[in-house]
């Protein structure tokens, strides 16, 4: 039988192969379904969240930084990997049937730079310059009946170049609203046929679908986080109400920061992750019984990080890297793709995770599962992606 | 980290106009600037224009402008000065540093949960204080082409002042690069922001260790196992000097990495005595331990660095990055890009990169080509660039106060961290985008119409003493003393012709919709109209 690592490279190649086991099996379509992508930026260290406990390698790779996940992770399943103390919500998740992993996930970046890693991600087409990005591309494809938001601040690249400006509804400080009257016209009308027009426009569009929804939403004392919780545990309550009230928004961003974890991981990364797992299941419960069973939240990277950790009980950039499939609408508790353990000779240089699962094969998965895309409309959100099709 | 080359310029949704226009002519250098031409230098290498601003500009030439943005300091008015004066950024780096850095007195003294609380609290203080003063500054200064250099460069070699301590010597940082910025070298600039304890902090090389030095061995005897962090390393490279692209391989990153060992920060827990016997090196609060350098041999962007060599082997690896042709071409890229357009004409990229490489990589030697481009001065006429957030609130304040002083510093750093950009507040080392794609979003056109419309009402006191002590606008103070402190006080006063030489001419469509307003109405137009979200 072929080695998966073979598998992929000839599927990259362009070869056409039969699939050859379960994680490779298309699932079933639903057009109705809903993504949500949480982008972690700064490179999250993968092996720290979601670590291989049974692996011999770990202690000695990671002196200090395994202890936490040795001594007290969450196993999850059969798997051989424990989810780290803080990470409990993702343990739940996953013994609960709703969360998948794949420890060995990625882009093809080779810089090990963040700007450009994230450049590749967003863009999606695996180079680093383009005119636009997978999900400005993806928002054109979902049509007039269904809509996408970015709850950034600012339009992130993967949102850029498509047919129209995006929405956008920053989570955080003042939102879009604006006082009607002859002065808004008058702005409108000397911003029309410019781009600061189309913005304008787009801005007011959002506030009367999204900002009252968001205005609740921010009412419910819950929304607060805890003292010293992170950003988005704060955040995913109201990001969930949203969405629930808002059926048609069919894809959604966020970016979260704080992952470049050179130095001091074990303490960065215990609020970190316990904030991500606080968040996750927070948008779960915003979103209630019936929104959740039709959506499939991402979670990824740039790139993960050194397999060893370094001299100032960090690590550095690395390759292949975590990625979290979770929802109502998945396949469950596994594993999805391979891991090689940490020998040298399954490093990547000797040094990172390789990259076993192209991040455009599971979005592109998940994409034809939620809305029901051929691999003609795949194609256009993901040109060139490498023709290997994974069950989500 | 998100990006660099700026991320923007990767989608090209506009045809540049220079791509398609005839004949086009250049803007004499040497020759007294029209209003035009003023106002333009002023909004592209400033923050907008004023009626003295203006009126002063106009006595100049394009060449004398930068002369002057490079070599004279900036003056600000009286009542800014004094504010500044007895801010919290006045007292000496070393005294706050050794009373709450690592190792400090009062931080070590900080047992308990409430001691800690408070130093945390005199630490955002500092922080507070170096954003504000930095943006009062900008404001105020009546030489606003040395602030918008001084903000190119401490944005493309940014910190992120929140981070631990480097709260402390933010201010510290603002100034070295402000005196080595007056050096007109790019190389005095990377060696400003390589040497200075914030730099060091903030890219985590300040604990970066080799591993067979004496400093780890005695660590190893105590169980604790110290090394490499090649975090600035790689940012160095990426980032400061050859840029994506500049052809190091991960190898150069590693022996940089090496190369820098022992660069760090002095604490107060350091024995002199220990010092001296070591051969340590002290430059300010930088400190080079030579305990923790590795000495062995390394070779790096293709030169072998030899054995035994210290902190020479660093000044040897600093000048080797500054004067690399990659460098030239990044740098001279990167200037472009804020200075010209988001898609700048690769004839003048090359110019400025042949430029920079001629001079041994003076600053305004890459910027005469830029200027001299026949692209530039359509540029200004066309006003090509999108102002970034920090730039529009202070042209929207300048237009709005002309030439009286815009002293409420909270007003500033309030309004630009909403619209999401403040110096030294980047939390990712690649600093802010310059490019229209990289901020206008629907969201900065709804903040900028709101902003425009408050200050319009004179509901923005933007002329409000800087009260005693620092008011904080981050998540400390209740929300309410924070809505009380911007209420009171006062705006600055008005007036239509202040604003209309701050503008320039209007387009017909602005002049169309300004048809049938109110005065207060016509001043929120013109402030967020298309004209003045651009420059």
């Amino acid at each position: 039988m072929l080695k998966r690592r073979t598998l992929l490279s000839l599927a990259a190649s362009g070869m056409s192969l039969p699939v050859l086991d379960a994680w490779a099996l298309p699932g079933p379509a639903r057009p109705d379904g809903r993504l949500i992508l949480i982008f972690l930026r700064g490179g999250l260290d993968g092996l720290h969240a979601i670590a291989p406990v049974t692996d011999p390698l770990l202690a000695e790779l990671r002196p200090t930084l395994s202890t936490s996940a040795i001594d007290d992770g969450l196993r999850l399943g059969s798997s051989g990997f424990a989810a780290h103390p803080a990470f409990r919500a993702v343990a739940d998740l996953y013994r609960a049937g709703e969360l998948a992993f794949a420890p060995c996930a990625g882009t093809t970046d080779t810089s090990r730079s963040h700007f450009q890693a994230q450049d590749l991600f967003e863009l999606g087409t695996g180079a680093i310059h383009g005119s636009s990005g997978f999900l400005a591309r993806a928002a054109d494809a979902l049509g007039t009946g269904r809509g996408a938001i970015s709850f950034t601040r600012e339009i992130p690249l993967a949102f850029q170049g498509g047919e129209s400006v995006p929405q956008v509804a920053p989570l955080s400080g003042s939102g879009l609203k604006l006082p009607p009257g002859r002065l808004l016209e008058a702005l409108r009308s000397a911003h029309r046929g410019l781009r600061t027009g189309e913005a304008l426009e787009q801005a007011l569009a959002t506030e009367t679908e999204v900002e009252s929804a968001m205005t609740m939403a921010m009412e419910v004392p819950a929304a607060r986080g805890a003292p010293g919780a992170g950003a988005f545990n704060r955040v995913a309550n109201t990001m969930g109400q949203v969405l629930r009230n808002n059926p048609r928004l069919a894809m959604a961003f966020l970016d979260l920061g704080g992952f470049d974890t050179h130095a001091n991981e074990e303490a960065i990364l215990s609020r970190g992750l316990a904030d991500l797992g606080a968040g996750l299941l927070a948008l779960k419960t915003a979103l209630g019984q019936d929104e959740w069973q039709r959506t499939r939240v991402v979670v990824m990277s740039e790139f993960g990080r050194t397999v060893r950790e370094n001299g100032t009980r960090g690590t550095d950039h690395g390759h292949g890297g975590l990625m979290l499939l979770c929802g109502g609408s998945g396949r469950g508790a596994r594993m999805v793709g391979d891991f090689g353990g940490l020998t040298e000779r399954s490093l990547n240089e000797n040094r990172d995770l390789p990259v076993l699962v192209d991040w455009r094969s599971v979005l592109a998965a998940c994409m034809e599962e939620a809305f029901a895309w051929n691999g003609a409309v795949l194609d256009t959100v993901f040109p060139g992606r490498p023709r290997q099709r994974l069950a989500v | 980290m998100v990006r660099l080359p700026e991320r923007c310029l990767k989608l090209l949704r506009v045809l540049p106009l220079w791509a398609v226009a005839g004949a086009l002519q250049a803007m004499p250098l040497d020759a007294a600037m029209d209003e035009a031409t003023a106002r333009g230098m002023l909004g592209r290498f400033g923050f907008g224009a004023t009626p003295a601003a203006l009126a002063q500009t106009m006595r100049l030439t394009p060449r004398q402008y930068l002369q002057r943005a490079f070599n004279e300091p900036s003056l600000l008015p009286r009542k800014v000065s004094d504010a500044l004066g007895s801010s919290p950024i006045a007292e000496p780096v070393e005294t706050v540093w050794n009373r709450l850095g690592p190792g400090g007195y009062e931080r070590r003294g900080a047992r308990d949960a409430e001691a800690r609380k408070r130093q945390q609290q005199q630490e955002r203080r500092y922080l507070t204080a170096a954003v504000q003063a930095r943006l009062l500054t900008m404001a105020n200064s009546d030489n606003p082409g040395h602030e918008a250099l001084l903000a190119f460069w401490l944005n493309h070699f940014s910190v992120y002042a929140p981070k631990g301590p480097v709260k402390l010597v933010a201010w510290d940082y603002i100034q070295a690069l402000d005196r080595a910025l007056r050096a007109d070298s790019f190389e005095e600039l990377l060696r400003a922001s390589f040497f200075s304890p914030a730099m060091q902090v903030y890219l985590d090389n300040a604990q970066s260790t080799a591993p067979d030095s004496s400093a780890a061995r005695q660590a190893a005897r105590r169980g604790k196992e110290l090394g490499i962090n090649e975090n600035l390393a790689r940012e160095l490279l990426e980032l400061h000097t050859l840029g994506v692209g500049g052809g190091y391989t991960q190898h150069d990153v590693q022996e940089l990495a090496r190369i820098i060992t022992g660069a760090g920060v002095s604490t107060p827990l350091m024995q002199e005595r220990n010092l001296a016997r070591v051969g340590a090196v002290r430059m300010g609060l930088f400190l080079f331990d030579p305990r923790r350098h590795d000495y062995g041999e390394k070779k790096f962007l293709g030169q072998v660095f030899p054995a035994g060599h210290g902190l020479d082997e660093i000044d040897r690896a600093l000048r080797l990055m500054a004067q690399h042709p990659a460098t030239a071409r990044h740098v001279a890229l990167k200037l472009a890009r804020r200075f010209l357009a988001d898609e700048p004409p690769e004839s003048v990229v090359a110019a400025m990169t042949r430029a920079y490489l001629a001079s041994g990589g003076r600053i305004s030697d890459t910027l005469w080509p830029l200027l001299q481009a026949p692209q530039f001065e359509q540029s200004l006429a066309q006003r090509s660039k999108f102002k970034e957030p920090v730039d529009y609130l202070l042209s929207v304040a300048r237009a709005a106060c002309g030439d009286q002083p815009i002293a409420n510093a909270l007003v500033l750093s309030a309004g630009v961290l909403d619209m999401g950009q403040a110096p030294l507040m980047r939390s990712t080392p690649e600093g802010y985008g310059s490019g229209e794609a990289d901020w206008l979003s629907p969201a900065a056109m709804a903040k900028r119409v709101r902003t425009a419309m408050g200050v319009a009402a004179g509901r923005v006191p933007l002329a409000l003493d800087a009260a005693p002590g620092v008011v904080d606008p981050g998540m400390e103070q209740g929300a309410d003393a924070r809505r009380a402190r911007l209420q009171q006080g006062m705006a600055c006063t008005l007036d239509a012709h202040t604003l209309e030489q701050s503008i320039g001419p209007l387009s017909r469509a602005t002049l169309a919709a300004a048809s049938g307003l109110s005065a207060r109405e016509r001043v929120a137009l013109l402030l967020a109209s298309p004209e003045f979200m651009r420059r």
